[in-house]
């Protein structure tokens, strides 16, 4: 039941209707049953892994006593099935094991350092780890954000299901009409590199980072949106990241869960273990994140790869952090230009990392960069199949691109505080009308239309 | 016994250096949000010139700890003794 899908949206509907009817002390077991219903159709019997690995975290913190050890097992259950297609097994992938793993063990390492007393009842957090809007591609909530909110069941104002269907909406727009167009195009090119390209790789340099953004982020506003359905708040996981004028900032702008997850529980242990080592300790402690981060997403090469070009940046970032903001403190005028010119450099910086990321091989990797500025001025038949008139397909695109940011920016100014509270009572009628059409449409044109879509890029991880 | 008042002086000299920002004033509500470039990166600059300021050693769970500019400032009053 993909999140793209109209199966998805009639049962979210279903779980938010029943959550709105029952009384509040039921609530929790409406979310929890609805978590494991999902698990269960996307993938059956691994369900008892992710009720075994709820109850380790669960009774470990409790006891407060092998704590490090359940942590240690956790890991094990990740890399255990992130290491499989290593050995060409055709086995199936627990739906979200990267994710309810990091969960549980945030958890117990949190409770391991004494943050916070364990919790004590064992349907908020079976519905924690397995919370139906959050499994298939984060966000990362804590357990300290979650608990307390399942806790308290809250009613769900109408203002914030509106917010909310409109959040969903935007996320299926970001996905059909802007992540699975332009992975058509990203795709063809990626399988043509080698031979005649007949396709412009530079566009495939573009258009891949672009595709991640509208995919991913396309995503996680279903999730968060489907979530505040059932009253959840979840941690955003985009600010604008192609905004960001520096690598660091970037990666505080970009899966900004996952980020503050590695952050937490192992860069500023391992950066506070090799504190004594001075600049050494801080190259050596950003290597081993962003290599783990890359090795998250699979066990392969590429995304080894990806990790150290990404610790390569954020070093030379950390390390001539302090002498380049004296330069520019002496150059007001520089350091104006570079306001507008840093986030183009590290648009592209990233852009590089993220071939490492798309491509299948290093080999591909390799021929991606050999290839990138062939195929600019003869377009093949073939792909122009894919995109059509070549100035209507970018006109469309770009028209597309300006109405998701346009869309983000009022989403981030209003996401906290629903517009509809303040505004009266004809424009908030207004507003619900058009949020309920939207639905509606949305609804309409997934059930009448036979083109499938693609499936999330974020959703096998 | 460090006196907290000598304590809070001495820190704010720290987050000066640090942050380089010599019209920088420390408060107990303080958070790295409000402070330009505090980061965690620059986090653990802050941890190393602190212990070598004051002469202490903290641990990670202490670091992980700390909620604010002010919580700091009694762990480190509390380990100088």
């Amino acid at each position: 039941m993909p999140f793209t899908s109209a199966a998805f949206l009639g049962f979210l509907g279903l779980v938010a209707i029943l959550y709105a009817l029952v009384p509040r002390s039921w609530r929790c077991a409406v979310v929890l049953a609805a978590s494991y219903t999902y698990y269960w159709f996307s993938s059956g019997w691994f369900i008892l892994l992710l009720l075994g690995a709820t109850l380790l975290a669960f009774f470990a913190a409790r006891a407060k006593s092998a704590l490090l050890t359940s942590v240690a097992l956790l890991i094990a259950v990740l890399v255990f099935f992130k290491a499989l297609p290593l050995a060409g097994t055709n086995w199936l992938f627990p739906l979200g094991v990267s994710y309810f793993t990091f969960k549980l063990a945030g958890y117990l390492i949190d409770s391991h350092w004494g943050e916070f007393e364990p919790e004590r009842r064992l349907l908020p957090f079976l519905a924690y780890s397995s919370f139906f809007p959050q499994i298939v591609g984060g966000p990362i909530e804590r357990a300290q954000s979650f608990l307390p909110q399942i806790g308290r069941a809250d009613r769900v104002a109408p203002s914030t299901a509106v917010a909310a269907s409109l959040r969903i909406a935007l996320g299926f727009f970001k996905k059909f009409v802007i992540a699975d167009r332009l992975g058509e195009v990203v795709n063809f090119i990626y399988a043509h590199l080698t031979a005649q390209p007949g396709a412009p790789v530079l566009l495939g340099f573009y258009g891949y980072p672009l595709q991640m953004y509208a995919d991913f982020s396309g995503l996680t506003d279903i999730a968060i949106g489907a979530g505040a359905l059932l009253g959840i708040k979840g941690p955003e996981n985009f600010n604008a990241p192609f905004s960001a004028a520096s690598p660091s900032e970037y990666w505080r702008r970009w899966h900004m869960t996952l980020t503050l997850w590695l952050t937490d529980y192992v860069f500023t242990p391992l950066r506070m273990a090799t504190r004594s080592l001075g600049n050494v300790g801080l190259v050596l402690s950003l290597l081993v994140n962003m290599v783990l981060i890359g090795l998250w997403h699979g066990f392969y090469w590429t995304f080894v790869l990806f990790g150290v070009v990404h610790a390569i940046y954020l070093s030379a970032d950390a390390l001539t952090h302090k002498a380049r903001r004296r330069w520019y403190k002496a150059q007001p005028a520089a350091d104006r230009i570079t306001d507008w010119v840093g986030p183009v450099v590290t648009f592209h910086l990233i852009a590089v990392a993220f071939v490492f990321f798309r491509a299948d091989s290093v080999a591909t990797a390799g021929a991606f960069f050999g290839h990138l500025f062939d195929g600019i001025g003869a377009l093949s038949p073939e792909f122009l199949g894919i995109i059509g008139e070549p100035g209507n397909f970018f006109a469309r695109l770009a028209a597309a691109y300006l109405i998701m940011e346009a869309a983000d920016a009022v989403r981030r100014r209003y996401w906290s505080q629903p517009v509809a509270a303040a505004v009266p009572r004809w424009a908030r009628w207004s507003l619900y009308s058009c949020a309920t059409l939207t639905v509606l449409l949305m609804v309409c044109l997934l059930l009448t239309s036979n083109q499938e879509s693609s499936p999330f890029l974020y959703a096998i991880f | 016994m460090i006196d907290p008042e000598t304590a809070r002086l001495r820190l704010n000299r720290v987050f000066r250096d640090i942050f380089e920002d010599e019209s920088l004033e420390i408060a107990d509500s303080m958070t790295a949000a409000d402070v330009e470039g505090w980061d965690s990166l620059t986090h653990i600059d802050l941890i190393v010139e602190v212990e070598r300021e004051f002469g202490i050693k903290l641990s990670t769970a202490e670091v992980r700890g700390l909620k604010n500019v002010g919580g700091f400032l009694a762990l480190i009053v509390q380990k100088a003794r």
